[in-house]
């Protein structure tokens, strides 16, 4: 069932048919290899300029980016909010125009108001990529976990996927949701009632406020950092609380198959969302997210690359 | 014709290139061709020659040229390619740039002590300085011809067709 990619820009995994998600998961799975090889770069996009635009702050993104360029062979420029002159009262489409007009193929971008890669993607015709938008969509990080999921369950149709945490701020679990549903996946999300509307029972998935209901069963669970930085409101009494209801603990782990996988998207938040032992134990397969995160960006960029 | 090219492998090589020897079969229709030729190998000399698959999507000189890039195949390379003596294996040679693109990528897996070339039809045409050093047939082809090699899995009689139509530059992957 796999596609043709036909699309200049990635901005949301809502966007893509489950064709061009397998099409996407076996383009990586073959970028995977050439990070193994002795020579760890193609080619590929020899020629091609990717500006990495982050207007939000990033490290782990941003660094997984530019390594997935370089071993395209892409030329690379990296721009910064706080150092372009947006901070100088410059608009955003005219910072963009200007990165285009040095030629730019694909812009790389991250930034903290949900849309503002669509915006572009309408008004650009270089390639845009979605590195993450506020509490939209971050596609590439659905890819790199429903990759990780099927190297390592060989499948994502019929699996209980349990999702953990602020779901009501988190743009990657609003990616995961979409590309696991699309995939056949069942999803379940759990946490405290204010960050886990019921709402998101009206796409289809299982909506839980206890730990146990949510991840008895599962076979994947996917737990999710609590971010102080989009939270002004309170959404729970302390973090404490939330850790000793919420977080994935040598007691709580029981409730967990032996074979089921943990995931984490990074930063972890360490004693809170997830304890330490855990984090870095058999079943934790948070580093190895990190790795295919490269061979997702490559396929993406190497798909993008090919219809510019 | 994939006995004539395995004769002329086993004629043309000696004892101590037969024991590094590998293939290494191109996508799609190189695979199993390679296949093919390494089963009339084996059997003829009693070895097992092991055989691996690439596809050279990332290595091509038309992306971004192309409307739409063809989709990438597994490559599976099961062996170190360091001092092998490979035959690259493809159904047809035209042009020499999938050749070219092959090359490069073999080099990057391994540094091999010899690489030589077996097609089943060279159809002339190689804008690049390619030459089949193994070929089942040399055909002369107009540029609005492709040749078509069809196997019993493609649900076809088996044979190699002379079709109508664009020429076999990039048709890989389809």
């Amino acid at each position: 069932m796999t596609s043709i990619w036909t699309k200049k820009d990635l901005l949301s995994i809502y966007d893509l048919s489950a064709g061009e998600l397998v099409l996407l998961l076996d383009t990586a799975a073959e970028f995977k290899k050439v990070s193994e090889r002795r020579v760890k770069k193609v080619p590929a996009l020899r020629g091609t300029t990717v500006v990495n635009f982050f207007v939000e702050p990033s490290t782990r993104t941003r660094i997984s980016f530019e390594l997935a360029e370089q071993r395209l062979s892409a030329d690379i420029i990296n721009v910064s909010g706080m150092t372009s002159s947006l901070t100088k009262g410059e608009s955003l489409l005219d910072t963009a125009r200007n990165i285009q007009s040095l030629q730019a193929d694909i812009i790389v971008m991250r930034h903290s108001a949900a849309g503002a890669q669509n915006f572009l993607a309408d008004r650009l015709s270089c390639g845009i990529v979605n590195a993450g938008d506020g509490s939209h969509s971050h596609p590439t990080q659905a890819l790199l976990d429903i990759f990780t999921i099927l190297q390592k369950k060989g499948r994502i149709k019929g699996l209980n996927v349990a999702i953990v945490g602020d779901i009501l701020h988190s743009r990657v679990a609003r990616s995961d949701i979409w590309g696991l549903l699309k995939l056949g996946a069942n999803v379940t999300i759990g946490g405290p009632a204010t960050l886990v509307p019921k709402e998101f029972e009206e796409i289809g998935v299982r909506v839980c406020h206890n730990l146990k209901d949510a991840i008895e069963g599962a076979d994947v669970v996917n737990l999710l950092r609590i971010q102080h930085e989009r939270q002004k409101a309170a959404f729970f009494p302390s973090i404490n609380e939330y850790a000793n209801i919420f977080g994935l603990n040598e007691d709580t782990l029981k409730y967990l198959g032996k074979d089921a996988l943990v995931m984490h998207p990074g930063p972890i938040n360490r004693g809170v969302e997830l304890a330490s032992s855990i984090a870095d134990g058999a079943q934790s397969v948070i580093l190895e997210q990190v790795t295919n995160g490269l061979a997702v960006r490559m396929a993406v960029l190497y798909l993008i690359a090919g219809v510019l | 014709m994939v006995a004539k090219i395995s004769r002329s492998i086993v004629s043309r090589l000696n004892k101590s290139q037969i024991k590094r020897l590998a293939f290494i079969g191109i996508h799609s229709k190189g695979v199993p061709l390679a296949h093919k030729i390494a089963e009339a190998v084996n059997s003829r000399l009693g070895v097992e020659i092991p055989v691996a698959h690439l596809d050279i999507s990332m290595y091509r000189d038309d992306i971004g040229i192309r409307k739409t890039l063809p989709n990438i195949l597994p490559t599976e390379v099961p062996f170190d390619l360091d001092e092998k003596v490979i035959i690259l294996v493809d159904d047809v040679l035209s042009t020499g740039r999938t050749i070219r693109a092959a090359l490069d990528a073999i080099t990057d897996y391994g540094r091999p002590d010899l690489i030589r070339l077996a097609v089943l039809i060279d159809r002339g045409g190689q804008e690049f300085p390619v030459k089949a050093d193994f070929f089942g047939a040399k055909v002369n082809v107009r540029k609005n011809q492709r040749v078509t090699v069809l196997w019993e899995h493609d649900g076809m009689p088996p044979g190699v067709y002379l079709l109508p139509g664009k020429d076999n530059s990039g048709e890989h992957g389809k």
